[in-house]
């Protein structure tokens, strides 16, 4: 080592801890025979004590009520989608391609269902189907009264770019109000909505794209309730307003009707 | 990690995200309304923070962000004096100055705002060149060059500050 290799970096990477043990050695030893440089390098080490002196009281100091306010404004639940994308702690359900869900294997199945965390893609497309069935207009719907299904497929087709069928739930009491189109990362999707008597609103959104990862995630916020599953290389995720565990269960159903009609 | 979990994290950064605006802004009003604004944004993207990285540098990294925006959105409508040649910004009456730093607070005043953060991100928050190299994002190199500017221009300020105290006496 000579004197001048010791550059104004490596003092300041000695004050901040920056450098390994043999160097800052080599550098300290340097600095007894110099004192001029040694007293520059206790300067600024007297520089950061300062900083703390000045500034440190604050750590102290109450969190002003306008910031602890700011906590109570995002309480997670309000907007539902973004309660969502904060709650997507998520129920990770059965092997590939099997529907099973706590309970039903069999009193004597273990529960195949996991907390995991699904691939980030995943948990994307999963809020912006939470956020299209939060928001959501029925003025804005293809309805189906005109030209029935089979326009509705027509329309979806054209814009999809490929064959979409539509799925039924007329069996579990709910009637299609209608369908539309949105944008999504890797092209358009389709949203199906769909309606019980009481006006309880289901919503069904389907992507063209392949989508890897998991098969069937159960996700629940506060104010809303999905089933998100692969198939047919399809993503779809299902959500409705979350009222109980039979709400749950209603939900489920609806789900595997849909992947029976649509993966046939 | 739940999500209440992860609410209380962040909760648990705001004396440190405090400490740094006030110091960098000198101005606590404006630093409450910054780090209110992260806390926003922060609970916003609470999904976005990856269990097991660093929550305080996420935090700063978010203020970090908000703030340079706000500062190119202030350029837009206003000249902007080049920060080294402004004057120095009168120090909030009553602040954080125990007496004998005084001459240390007002030199920091003096600082240009790219030498102030990496000097608190480094000095006082005890960040790894690395995670004020995240924060800013900027080259670890140029974090490196920055403090080192920084040290000796807050070491030249503190001398001039002196010197001029003690004109001042003298008259």
């Amino acid at each position: 080592m000579t004197e001048d290799r010791v550059t104004d970096s490596e003092l300041n990477a000695l004050i901040d801890g920056e450098l390994d043990v043999a160097r800052q050695a080599e550098i300290e030893a340097w600095l007894a025979e110099n004192p001029e440089t040694a007293q520059c390098v206790a300067l600024y080490r007297a520089q950061g004590a300062g900083l703390h002196a000045l500034y440190d009281d604050i750590l102290n100091e109450e969190i002003p009520p306008k910031i602890a306010a700011a906590f109570e404004r995002r309480r997670p639940g309000v907007p539902p989608w973004a309660a969502m994308a904060a709650a997507i702690a998520l129920f990770v359900v059965g092997a590939a391609g099997g529907w099973i869900v706590r309970g039903e294997a069999g009193p004597d199945a273990a529960p195949q269902v996991a907390e995991a965390t699904p691939p980030i893609d995943t948990q994307e497309l999963m809020v912006r189907a939470a956020m299209a069935h939060v928001v959501n207009h029925e003025d804005e719907l293809r309805s189906p009264v005109a030209g029935g299904r089979a326009a509705i497929g027509d329309y979806l087709a054209d814009r999809m770019g490929e064959p979409v069928r539509v799925p039924s739930l007329e069996d579990f009491g709910y009637r299609l109000v209608g369908s539309r189109v949105l944008p999504d990362t890797d092209g358009p999707v389709a949203q199906f909505v769909f309606a019980d008597q009481a006006g309880k609103k289901v919503s069904l959104y389907v992507r063209g794209e392949q989508a890897d990862g998991v098969d069937i995630i159960y996700a629940l916020a506060d104010e809303l309730s999905m089933f998100y599953w692969n198939d047919s290389d399809r993503p779809y995720a299902m959500v409705t307003r979350v009222d109980d565990e039979r709400g749950r269960e209603a939900l489920l159903t609806a789900a595997k009707a849909v992947h029976g009609q649509l993966n046939r | 990690m739940s999500t209440e979990t992860k609410r209380q994290a962040v909760v648990a950064e705001i004396p440190r995200l405090r400490r740094y605006a006030i110091a960098l802004m000198r101005d606590r009003t404006k630093a409450d309304d910054l780090v209110h604004d992260v806390v926003l944004r922060a609970l916003d993207k609470l999904h976005l923070w990856r269990e097991g990285t660093n929550m305080r540098t996420w935090l700063f990294t978010i203020m970090h962000n908000l703030h340079a925006n706000e500062m190119r959105r202030r350029s837009r409508m206003l000249n902007v004096v080049p920060l080294d040649s402004a004057p120095a910004r009168a120090e909030p009456a009553g602040q954080d100055a125990a007496v004998e730093w005084s001459e240390l607070s007002g030199a920091m005043g003096r600082l240009s705002e790219l030498h102030r953060q990496v000097l608190l991100l480094v000095g006082l928050e005890g960040m790894t060149y690395a995670e004020a190299a995240g924060v800013l994002d900027v080259p670890v190199g140029t974090v490196m060059s920055r403090l080192s500017r920084a040290r000796e221009d807050l070491r030249r300020r503190i001398d001039e500050g002196a010197s001029t105290a003690t004109i001042r006496r003298v008259k």
